[in-house]
Formats: C-alpha cells, structure tokens, sequence
C-alpha cells in the first residue's frame, strides 16, 4: 500500500548520493595538482561554499542539523506523488495519504473511521475502487503541513476537516482550504498554535461552511473578541470557540476593545495638530500598536 | 587589483587557502597592496562633496601608511562598539541602500557562498525614516499584467510562507511577518473590463489562483459592496494579502548580518573612477573610465572611499541621482553614457480611518475602479485607504508631509461611494512615502548598466517593490554568480530598454 511511495524516494536518495559521491572523488582528485586541475575541472561556486563551510561540531550545532534532517525528510515525505493519484485515484490516494500517517478517514456511506492500528497496518484498497469518495478526515496531531495539502486534492465530497493540536497547521493552510469550497460544511482547528485569526478570517471563501470549532487557541489572543468576529462573517455557521457569554469573559472583552480604541483614540477638531510632522513623529501605526501591546500585557 | 581578486572569488582556488588564515595575513595583504600601489587612486571623480574632506588611507609616504593601517587594525579591538566603525578600506560587493532590496540582494548573495566574498550594505538612515519599506502598506499579490511580475510574486510569496526556514537566525525566535491571507479584489468598470480579462487569462497561464466574479456574485460575497458601475471583479483567493514590511525588512537584515554582511551608517556622496588601458569608449574616443571607489560621507562629516569591485544600486526613491554620480546618465554625447536612470520619487499618502460600522474580518485589499484602495488593519475597526493621484496632480515630493486635501476630495469620496458604511468616520492618522517610481514603464530596472558592467540596478519598483523583494534579490545573485537568469528571465526588464526607449509596461500599477 505504501510500497510504490518507499521504493521510489529511496531511489531518488540513492541517486543524489551517488552524485555527490562522484564530486567527492573529483575533489580529492583536485587537491592534488591544483594548477593542471584547474585547466580540466573548474570547482563550481557551490562546491567552493561547500568546502568553506564551518562545521559547528558542539552538542548543540549537531542537534540543529539533526533536526534539520529530520525536517527535510519530512518534507519529502510528505510531497506530492503523481503515481499514488494514477493507481489509487484522488479519494483513495488522500486516504492511504492521512492513515500512514496517524489519522483516520471516513468515507461516504460508511461510519466506521479507517484508522492505522499500533503497527501502523491498516486496510484501504491499493487499487483504484470506483464509487468510493473521502467523507471526512481527521489528522488531529499529525504532522500534516503546507505540503502535504498537495495530496489531499480533488476531494469533491468531503465534508468535515479536524486538524486538531496539529502543530504545523498554519495561516497559509487555512488560506489553502478554499479548494473545498463547495463542499465543507464541519472544520476543527482547535488547539493549532500556529492558526492566528489572520488566518480564520480567510475562511469566508468556505460558502458550505456550517460549523467551525476553534476552541484553546494558543496562536489568538484575544479569543472571545476573535469568536464575536468570526460569527459575524459567517452568518451561517454555528462557531465554537470562546464562550463569551459568561459575564467575566465580557467585561474582559469589553476591556480589551476599549483598550484597542484607546491606542487610537485622538481628540481633535482640526487637522493642524497632525500637519506639522517631522520625520521622527511620523510613525507608522504597525510599530505603535506593538510597543503598546508590550506595554499593556 | 579588485578584477583579479574577483576573479580569485569565481575560481576559488587561492582565495580558498588565503581566507582560511588569520585576518592578520589578510592585513599584511592590504599593507602590500597599498605600499605598491601610487598615491593617487584615479583621476576623475563625480559627485558633490568637498574634496579636502577626504580621508585616504594612500596618502603619505609607505611609513606613514603602514603606521596607519596597523594603528586602525589595532583599535578595532573585541568590544567595541558598533559606532566606531568607520567605512572598511575595500570590499568585493557594496550595496548602496539598506532597505528591503539592499537587504534581501544582501542575503542571496551571502548565503550562497558566505566566506567566498565581503559584501558591504551603505545606508545613509539605519533608522529607515524615509524608506519606502517601512513606510508601504504591505500587500502582496499576483495579480499584474506582466508574467514575469507574476512570477516574482508568487516566488515571494513561497519565501514568505518558508520564512522560518530560510530567516532564522539561530538561538533567536523565528521571524514572524503576520501574513494575512485576505486577498486582492480588483473591481472593473465599463471601461476597464477587457483589460481585468484579459489580465486574467496571463494570471491563470502562470499559475496565479484568481477568478472572475460578475456583479451578483460580488454582491452576495460581499454584501456591504456598493457593486454601482462596476461589471467584474478580478479576486485572488491564494497566496494573496499583507503583510508587515517591517519585519521582514528586520528579518533580512538580521540574516545577512548573521551570514557576514557589514552595514555602515554613511550618504554616498560621488564615485571616483580609473583608467582602464587599452580601453575607450566606441563613440566618442575617450578612454574608459571604470568605477574603483564609492566615497561615503560618514557621521563625522568626513569622506572616505571604499573600493569595490560590484556596485548594487538599490537606492530606492534616491536611485536617479546616485545612478548619475556614478556615471549613468552623466556623459554629454555618448549615445549610451547620456541615458539617465528614469527613476524619481513620488509621493503617496496612506491614511487610516476609525470606521465602527465598516466591514468585518472579510474586507480583502479592495482597489476599486476609481484606482482608491482600502484594507482593513487590525481588529478594532480601523482601515488604511489611500489613492494614487492622477500624473498631472503629482504632489511635491521635498518633503514627507500629508495632505489631508486629497483625502477630502478624492479618496473618502470614491471609497464611501463604493462602501457606504464608511459614510462615517473618523481620520485617525496619515503619512506620507515615496514610490521609486519608474517613469519610463512602471516595471523593474534590473540587471548591470551595458557600459559600466560592474553596476547593477535594482531599482524602479513603482510602489510593488516589497512584494517582490525576495525574487529580485535571487535574481541579482544569479547574474552576479551564475553569468545569467537562471529561474525567472528579467532579461525584458534590463537597461537596455531604457536606452533604446522601449517600454514594457505593467498595466496594474496600485
């Protein structure tokens, strides 16, 4: 199921090393007559860098660059494959695609949840089976990023997304959610550090979009304030998110508004107070609004 | 001296065994050059600045200048600060202007190769008042007329979502640009339609992910729309919005300083230029005079000279004048040495309004018929709107002050009329910033001058220069190091139109 995904990275690993093991061998051969070298093999820019670099062999330098590793190995894992959609087809390449990699799909008629068990096997066909269409998908804490949304296309029947405590889901991939625009009606992103409402307020493009749940924010701040926003953009979907209602809450949201308005609050008659700006009072409103937030929270 | 070390640089052979020593050898180095070298650096210079003024390391006898040298060497101690850091004596690369292209050229260029070469960023205000940069709002969008724009737009807009990635600078908080992704809604007239259309078919052959929408389905995406005279609406639904300038422009900076890249604090003030033997200018039988040094008028008034052998002009709104000092526009026949850099300052005004009622989360960068923008900042209800004004009522540009004017008579006017919830508002503040406006086509001027080979614009944005900041800085380390364009092809966009006075013009210019 997963095989015709693992043979062909590893051969693109294997050729990239083989390559690189090619040049190696020209440089050791390089360093030996430098100025004949020089007439037959020019040492490109990129080598030169390569050989110039410094190696930071402290503790912590190693494991910045393990982790860099096992980000770009995500990455490739996580890539789009043309053969996965000729064999499996949309639908059944986007399943096989989330259940790898710890979530679950629920497809259309069905109400049982395809989830991978402790080994990581699970049962999806691993041929293309017409008639059978992703419902739901649930990558809640996955690794599931930007990329990754590559796979998850043509999904012309799915109607409900949980990318719950998803720690790479971000802005940009909300943004990206208007390829469901038909058909999404249920969206869950609480709990994604990196979904701001810059991000949710983007979501207008959903028009089947019937309830969003964003509750535990920690990329929002003030979340009761963001919640009121958001419902008054999508007037017909139900939004979970902070309860505002609650008395407290209220006056805390009330207190923030007032506090916003205040950082812009001028009282003037005429214009003549704004008129004789020298270049040191001109500043723009992005670089005051942060030193007042520093100041206030 | 700075060809052949260059030429050391592309090869990489001896340079790679000399910079791996100490930097006492490389000052044993300098102490060579300038002990052999004559005291007279060249015998032409351009420029406005007081000749007596100029502080040479050559002058004096070989004594004098090794005491000289070694005495400089020996004060910059560890520990000192910043302040004390004068103008270096010669660099490999010098970038003049330190805003979001000098910063970004900066970047490209050191973190391909970042013990290959130094780079030296001059900026004459560390604290960016007057840049366009910082003073912009910030949009970015794929929506232009002309491909390669697109291209570069959606470039950036990959770097940015990458920013992380390419930005971070260890042990220090990754950069965050609070990107919005709202999206651009350009709405057509009568008047305007086969253009939005046929715009929108170069967008699509390109990859841009925006639709038409008519004027029902406007109105039911955006009810509080005012969809009176216009018939389409061109609206980005990826990849599009704003973002902080600010912090991107930090972002660079911080990340070329951290690669190597050495600002200075100075104003340049004129070239000096050399004899090159054996060479003339074709036309005029003169011979041709190459540009050695940058002189820079430092803090204490003084001027010192900087050897260079790569010039980036990436001046912004100041990139005519410093393109004439080095020698761009400054010849009196020769037919290509007589073309100035098309590129002035223009003055805009971004105001920002209180409007309670106004639209909510939903409001994207609307640019409306009338060529009025508005867009929503923050969540308290405040908007930035502005216009360009018509050629003819072009304001002037000596100062940065506001007319509020123009906001009465043009911008409230045409965006109430197209929102009516901002019938009702309140003028919260306003400034002013410059466009480094191209007046030959509004496009980029990139590329090196087809004389003065060791010049290299990147100037003439025409107020969507933040947008495409990173895709240009690629772009100028690719001529600089790979001989030529490697992913974008911005060969359409080099000087050499401007001479032969064919103008590649961008249709939607905000």
């Amino acid at each position: 199921m997963a095989a015709p995904m693992r043979k062909s990275t590893r051969a693109i690993a294997i050729s990239v090393q083989l390559v690189r093991q090619h040049y190696m061998r020209q440089q050791v051969q390089a360093m030996g007559m430098l100025s004949w070298v020089a007439d037959k093999v020019s040492i490109t820019r990129d080598q030169m860098a390569y050989l110039q670099k410094d190696v930071d062999w402290t503790l912590a330098g190693l494991q910045r660059r393990k982790k860099l590793q096992r980000e770009e190995k995500e990455l490739q894992d996580q890539e789009f494959l043309p053969e996965r959609h000729k064999i499996l087809g949309p639908d059944l390449a986007a399943a096989h695609f989330i259940v790898a990699r710890g979530g679950a799909v629920m497809f259309v008629g069905q109400q049982r949840w395809h989830r991978a068990d402790a080994e990581g096997k699970y049962l999806l066909p691993d041929k293309y089976v017409a008639g059978v269409h992703v419902e739901a998908v649930d990558a809640s804490s996955t690794s599931l990023r930007y990329e990754g949304f590559d796979n998850l296309v043509d999904l012309r029947f799915i109607k409900s997304l949980i990318l719950r405590n998803c720690p790479l889901i971000d802005d940009w991939c909300i943004g990206r959610l208007h390829h469901y625009s038909d058909s999404l009606e249920h969206l869950d992103v609480s709990g994604c550090p990196l979904v701001t409402d810059r991000g949710l307020g983007s979501l207008h493009k959903l028009n089947c979009l019937r309830h969003l749940v964003m509750k535990k924010m920690p990329g929002i701040l003030h979340l009761p304030l963001v919640t009121i926003l958001i419902e008054e953009m999508l007037v017909n979907c139900k939004v979970e998110g902070a309860d505002y209602t609650d008395s407290r809450v209220q006056q805390q949201v009330s207190e923030k508004f007032a506090l916003l308005h205040e950082q812009s609050k001028v009282e003037w008659d005429d214009h003549s107070h704004l008129q004789d700006n020298s270049s040191e009072s001109v500043v723009p409103p992005t670089l005051v609004r942060r030193k007042k937030k520093s100041a206030a929270s | 001296m700075a060809l052949v070390r260059l030429a050391h640089c592309t090869l990489g052979v001896s340079h790679y065994s000399l910079s791996v020593l100490a930097g006492r050898s490389r000052m044993l180095r300098v102490c060579a050059r300038r002990l052999l070298c004559t005291s007279s650096t060249g015998s032409h210079k351009s420029g406005n600045f007081d000749p007596d003024k100029v502080i040479r390391v050559t002058e004096g006898n070989s004594i004098k200048r090794v005491w000289k040298i070694l005495r400089d060497d020996v004060t910059k101690l560890p520990g000192q600060s910043v302040a004390d850091i004068k103008v270096p004596y010669e660099t490999d690369i010098v970038i003049i202007g330190g805003g979001i292209m000098g910063s970004a050229i900066a970047y490209w260029l050191k973190q391909r190769n970042p013990k290959g070469f130094t780079c030296t960023v001059v900026e004459q205000d560390p604290k960016y008042t007057q840049a366009s940069t910082v003073l912009s709002v910030g949009g970015i969008r794929q929506q232009f007329s002309s491909p390669e724009n697109i291209q570069m737009s959606m470039f950036s807009a990959d770097f940015l979502r990458n920013i992380r990635k390419h930005l971070s600078v260890l042990d220090s908080d990754p950069p965050d640009i609070q990107f919005n992704p709202q999206g651009y809604l350009f709405l057509a007239s009568e008047a305007g339609v086969q253009t939005l259309q046929e715009n929108h078919t170069i967008q699509k052959e390109h990859g841009a992910k925006v639709v038409l929408l008519n004027e029902s389905q406007l109105k039911s995406k955006w009810p509080w729309l005012h969809t009176d005279g216009v018939v389409m609406g061109s609206y980005g639904v990826e990849n599009e919005g704003w973002f902080d300038p600010w912090s991107l422009l930090s972002a660079f900076k911080k990340k070329a300083m951290s690669l190597g890249v050495q600002y200075i604090k100075g104003e340049v003030v004129g070239f000096e230029f050399e004899k090159i033997e054996g060479a003339m200018l074709a036309e005029t039988d003169e011979p041709y005079m190459k540009s050695k040094n940058v002189l820079i008028k430092a803090d204490d008034d003084n001027v010192y000279p900087l050897q260079f052998a790569i010039c980036v002009n990436a001046c912004g709104h100041n990139a005519g004048s410093v393109a004439k000092m080095a020698g761009v526009g400054a010849h009196k026949t020769h037919s290509v040495l007589k073309v100035g850099l098309p590129v002035e300052p223009r003055k805009r005004y971004v105001y920002m309004v209180h409007a309670p009622t106004g639209p909510g989360l939903d409001c994207p960068v609307l640019i409306d018929s009338s060529g009025s923008y508005l867009r929503r900042e923050g969540l308290a209800g405040n908007y930035l709107m502005g216009a360009s004004p018509a050629s003819d009522d072009e304001p002037d540009t000596s100062e940065l002050t506001v007319d509020y004017d123009f906001f009465n008579n043009r911008v409230w006017p045409e965006i109430a009329h197209r929102c009516p919830d901002f019938e009702e508002l309140k003028l919260k503040s306003a400034w002013a910033g410059y466009y480094d406006y191209n007046t030959l086509d509004q496009n980029v001027i990139i590329g090196p001058h087809p004389v003065h080979g060791n010049f290299i614009f990147a100037n003439g944005f025409s107020g969507h220069g933040i947008q495409q900041a990173a895709a240009v800085g690629r772009a100028v380390m690719e001529v600089l190091f790979d001989g030529g364009y490697k992913t974008i092809d911005l060969t359409r966009f080099g000087f050499e139109r401007v001479i032969d006075n064919r103008p590649q013009f961008e249709k939607c210019v905000v």
